[in-house]
């Protein structure tokens, strides 16, 4: 502390910038590409950043021209945040010469490499016995990045000299499915799918055979169609495609699968202890079981972000190996899937590039389908969405092996962007059982016009291409709504309201078409849209692809099934809601986060899952809410760089209060590490770091509350105290008395995913691929199942003779 | 000691005569008027015993009813229907029942049933949810019924989640993670909700005896 306030005294103070703007133009680019924030006054070049300017202004992003090649169009109303960098990507795009400009000029997905510094994947598992978790390489700027999933199982008595960290048994599986129904087995996805891709709903916008006409040599007429999906054409990459998404020999910067984006893989039982008191499904349960009996007793599921959700078994044989089971690939990423190709193929690259069109978690979650029945859902998004810009030239050229582009105009401006939500039924979870259920796409090409891509049973299982024109009638009101959506955020939540019979509702956080916050609540067994609310904080949407907000919900008070009375989420603003959905209440904002320094003020964006539970204060229910937050200054040293922060947040006591939402500055009065101090009477946050500033700690699990306890393992690099070097910590800390207690480990990394295993020992993974252990039970906490709830039961209260 | 001594002395003999008879007959008929009153205890305490064994078999009828019922309520405990229940004057209203089945009541088939080996005896019960409130159109308070519906109704319940020692947990609600995920299984200590019902078991005989047992049993699901 002392070693702070000397440095905020003597150095220099200098003006903090409120927020800058990155532009990056995709490849290939002119050279002579700038853009600038200012209406010209200054250009600047891919990747440079502007200089610090005020956030409380919008922005008007433009381009320069260059010859031969379409500028990307204006970005009107950039709204910066205090001390975040906004990204912007966009397209130059290479024309002819030529004056004739055919129509309906195709769009096509665009590589991405945004995000390359993705927090860890957030999970923690409570008395389960199998952690998986996916090491990435996010290094290469054009071509596709790489993951591999590892898993380790606790429960299995490994024998001396037997491998615990199990791998991916290679090669992967060759059954990889595709569908364009919903509520029907899956295809196989192989050489046949070119079939498909005529079909005009698939193609981007319209399929046009003769869409340009023209005589080579002079006499002989030349057609060409506007994108080259005929079977003979497909059928010459069509296969290569296939093997690229299988890994077959294919380099994804030297890893057996794509990277995951935001993904974590989601180990999966045939149990939930949230829905068992429910009617049937335990007796859906014991169904389960036998099903997932012979791949090792659960499942572990991956999306990826080349379009493709893996299941895996989780090594049945203990032979080391565990085995993919199959990968699906929904509609809404097969629609842009192969764009992959195309591009590698038709601008002649040598591996394939980074087109993310499932970059989103996923969640895995049983509903109720009818009386006494349960479904298996599988849901996931497209994340940030596929940027759409206008099909290439070369790529004519490449395609027909004339020099087509030298006789094209000017394409019109075409640019936008694309998403997806889907959902597959994994009820029965072998390959010949796993169904599309749903699957909904926004391909927004702006100035107003669009289509949504649908399949659900509520349009007969079919697919249907629709509009935006047809959506402002009275067609399709209840996906008409999917218009909106632009990026996706968070793993989605699903649960019921209702009483009597009751209604299952999959509520997604999202940004939309005008940069605003917006909830969407869907039918978890449709994908119809129940409603959607826009919120009032418009999305940073730079930050939101590093940090993206996160939702939640959390059991309330004296239920024990997931009824939608507490849902939270918290913004990467800063901005934390509740909200009834149950009730059917408005979300409500309780509290404002902000991060205040040196007079200065930054976001408190989030990192993590958040976790809720109830303390009993007074004889009274309080409940509880922890979540870590992500703190950047401006700077290194001098109080700069990037710290973190664990927040509990009396959300009883805090709505007790009157003014909601409360506007709270946080890391006023840090300085020390490892105690909680409070911000106010609701509100106590802890400094994450080890020793002092500058040796600031990473949550790298979700922080839980474990018997009073909220627990934390995070990780740095330490450099005082006589120590140089990295670390783990765990947390152990007691948000009533202020106690924490920890326990660090030198010379361990570690990275993102942790378990409670049934014994109580907290598992963590290092970034060489150890198991790191902390046995919660030496800090006085009980395994978990060991007590009074852990089995079903019944007891006699009283008996009586009555005569 | 002289004293003593003096006291001890055989005190002479005084000569009865005349006697016989009448004591002979005094002893007969003290001897019969015992001998006819142990008849009759004997003969009653026969009876007794008759009846208590017929009593033990009604019970013994009645407690296999309670855990007939048992067995019935603990395999449909999964497809209860666990929705607070309206009492509307008749005990029909808070018989238990399935999840989506109105109509018929999870006790349908312990009425009037036949007893193994005991002829002529019929067993009743009922399977009765604690969790119930006055439906506020039929009944709005106690006042509104009479002594014996007041004492045909089971003690009200609510559902409500345990609590215990330690770490509360799997569904828990107080210091561990409430986090609804299908892998936060905390589990230990509490936290089941308990749902209480009474059984009430009556077996009678044809000759108008009968016997009735009631208990209430809680099932933390």
């Amino acid at each position: 502390m002392l070693f702070l306030f000397f440095i905020f005294l003597f150095v220099p103070q200098k003006t903090w910038a409120d927020g800058w703007i990155v532009v990056t133009f995709t490849e290939p680019y002119p050279s002579a590409a700038r853009w600038s924030y200012n209406g010209g006054s200054t250009w600047l070049e891919s990747g440079q950043s502007s200089p610090a300017i005020p956030h409380s202004s919008t922005y008007t992003v433009s381009f320069n021209s260059v010859s031969n090649w379409i500028s990307p169009s204006s970005v009107p109303n950039v709204k910066l945040k205090n001390n975040q960098v906004t990204r912007i990507e966009r397209t130059y795009v290479r024309v002819g010469g030529g004056s004739e400009v055919p129509e309906e000029w195709p769009v096509w997905p665009q590589p991405s490499y945004l995000g390359s510094q993705y927090v860890p994947l957030t999970f923690t598992l409570i008395n389960r016995n199998i952690l998986p978790w996916v090491e990435s390489n996010k290094t290469p700027s054009t071509s596709v990045w790489g993951s591999i999933l590892k898993m380790v199982d606790f429960i299995y008595d490994y024998a001396e000299g037997e491998e615990t960290i199990k791998q991916l048994l290679y090669p992967a599986t060759q059954n990889y499915l595709f569908s364009t129904q919903s509520n029907a087995s899956m295809s196989t996805l192989d050489s046949t799918v070119g079939t498909v891709m005529t079909d005009s709903r698939f193609i981007l916008p319209e399929y046009v055979e003769n869409w340009l006409s023209f005589e080579d040599p002079p006499g002989t007429l030349v057609n060409v169609e506007n994108q080259q999906f005929s079977n003979a054409i497909v059928s010459l990459w069509i296969n290569s495609w296939v093997d690229f998404l299988k890994s077959k020999n294919i380099n994804k910067a030297g890893m057996s699968l794509s990277d995951t984006g935001h993904g974590s893989p989601v180990a999966t039982w045939p149990d939930n202890v949230w829905l068992s008191p429910l009617p049937g499904y335990l007796s859906y349960v014991n169904g389960l079981e036998s099903l997932y009996e012979p791949y090792g007793g659960a499942i572990v599921f991956l999306p990826t972000t080349d379009g493709i959700v893996h299941a895996f078994d989780v090594d049945p044989e203990n032979d080391g190996y565990y085995g993919e089971m199959w990968g699906a690939m929904p509609l809404s990423s097969f629609l842009f899937g192969v764009y992959q190709e195309m591009h590698k193929e038709t601008l002649d690259l040598a591996l394939h590039p980074r087109i993310p069109t499932l970059g989103a978690p996923i969640l895995i979650h049983d509903v109720e389908d009818g009386q006494g029945g349960w479904k298996r859902i599988l849901a996931g998004a497209t994340g940030i969405g596929t940027p759409l810009a206008p099909k290439a030239p070369e790529a004519w050229d490449s395609e027909t092996e004339l020099g087509v582009r030298d006789i094209l105009g000017i394409p019109q401006s075409l640019s936008g962007f694309a998403s997806g939500v889907f959902a597959l039924d994994i009820t029965d979870p072998r390959s010949s059982g796993v169904k599309q259920r749903w699957s909904v796409s926004n391909i927004d090409l702006g100035d107003g016009n669009g289509f949504l891509n649908i399949v659900s049973s509520a349009t007969g299982n079919s697919w249907t291409k629709i509009s935006y024109t047809a959506l402002e009638g009275v067609s399709l009101p209840s996906f008409s709504g999917y218009r909106t959506l632009h990026t996706s955020l968070s793993r989605p939540v699903i649960g019921y309201t209702g009483s009597g019979n009751r209604t299952w509702h999959m509520v997604l956080l999202g940004i939309d078409n005008e940069s605003y916050f917006r909830l969407y609540d869907i039918n978890p067994l449709t994908g119809e849209l129940i409603g959607s609310t826009q919120l009032n904080e418009v999305a940073a949407l730079g930050t939101e692809i590093d940090f993206p907000s996160k939702i939640g919900a959390v059991v309330p008070w004296g239920e024990n099934t997931p009824k939608l009375e507490e849902i939270y989420f918290y913004l990467s603003d800063g901005s934390f809601y509740s909200w009834d959905l149950y009730s059917g209440t408005a979300p409500r904002k309780i509290l404002e986060l902000e991060f205040k320094l040196q007079g200065e003020y930054y976001n408190a964006e989030v990192v993590q899952d958040f976790d809720g539970t109830f303390f009993i204060i007074d004889d009274q229910p309080h409940r509880f809410i922890s979540f870590v937050v992500r703190l950047e200054k401006a700077g290194v040293g001098q109080g700069g760089g990037i710290i973190y922060g664990a927040v509990v947040v009396d959300v009883t006591k805090l709505e007790l209060g009157e003014n909601l939402p409360q506007t709270m500055e946080i890391g006023t009065h840090w300085g020390q590490t490892n105690v909680f101090v409070d911000e106010s009477s609701a509100v106590q946050s802890m400094y994450l770091a080890e020793q002092m500033h500058g040796n600031e700690a990473f949550p790298v699990s979700a922080p839980f509350f474990y018997g009073g306890k909220l627990i934390i393992a995070a990780t740095g690099y330490q450099s005082t105290g006589g120590y140089n070097g990295v670390y783990g910590k765990i947390y152990v800390a007691d948000p009533i008395t202020g106690e924490v207690q920890t326990e660090t480990i030198h010379g361990v990394s570690l990275i993102g995913g942790a378990l409670v295993d049934d014994s109580g020992i907290f598992r963590v993974v290092t970034s060489t691929g150890e198991i790191l252990s902390f046995d919660l039970t030496e800090y006085e906490l009980e395994p978990p199942g060991s007590g009074f709830g852990g089995e079903e039961r019944s007891e006699i209260i009283y008996w009586k003779r009555n005569n | 000691m002289e004293d003593q001594e003096l006291n001890l002395r055989k005190v002479p003999h005084k000569r009865n005569s005349g006697m016989a008879l009448p004591m002979a007959l005094i002893f007969l008929l003290v001897g019969a008027v015992l001998v006819g009153t142990a008849l009759y205890v004997v003969e009653n305490m026969f009876s007794t015993s008759r009846h208590v064994v017929t009593e033990t078999q009604l019970y013994n009828a009645a407690q296999s009813g309670i855990e007939q019922a048992k067995v019935v309520l603990w395999d449909a405990r999964s497809d209860l229907d666990y929705e607070e229940r309206e009492y509307d004057g008749t005990i029909d209203s808070v018989r238990v029942r399935l999840d989506g089945v109105s109509g018929d009541y999870l006790d349908d088939d312990l009425q009037g049933v036949s007893v193994a080996e005991l002829v002529n005896v019929t067993l009743t019960v009922d399977i009765l949810d604690c969790n119930y409130v006055f439906d506020g159109i039929n009944v709005n308070d106690y006042e509104d019924l009479d002594i014996d519906q007041i004492a045909a109704l089971p003690p009200r319940w609510p559902a409500i989640i345990s609590e215990g020692e330690g770490t509360p947990g799997g569904l828990s609600q107080i210091g561990s993670s409430g986090y609804l995920d299908p892998n936060r299984q905390v589990t230990s200590g509490g936290g089941r909700v308990l749902r209480h019902y009474v059984i009430r078991s009556r077996a009678e005989s044809a000759d108008g005896k009968s016997s009735s047992i009631e208990t209430l049993v809680v099932i933390g699901l």
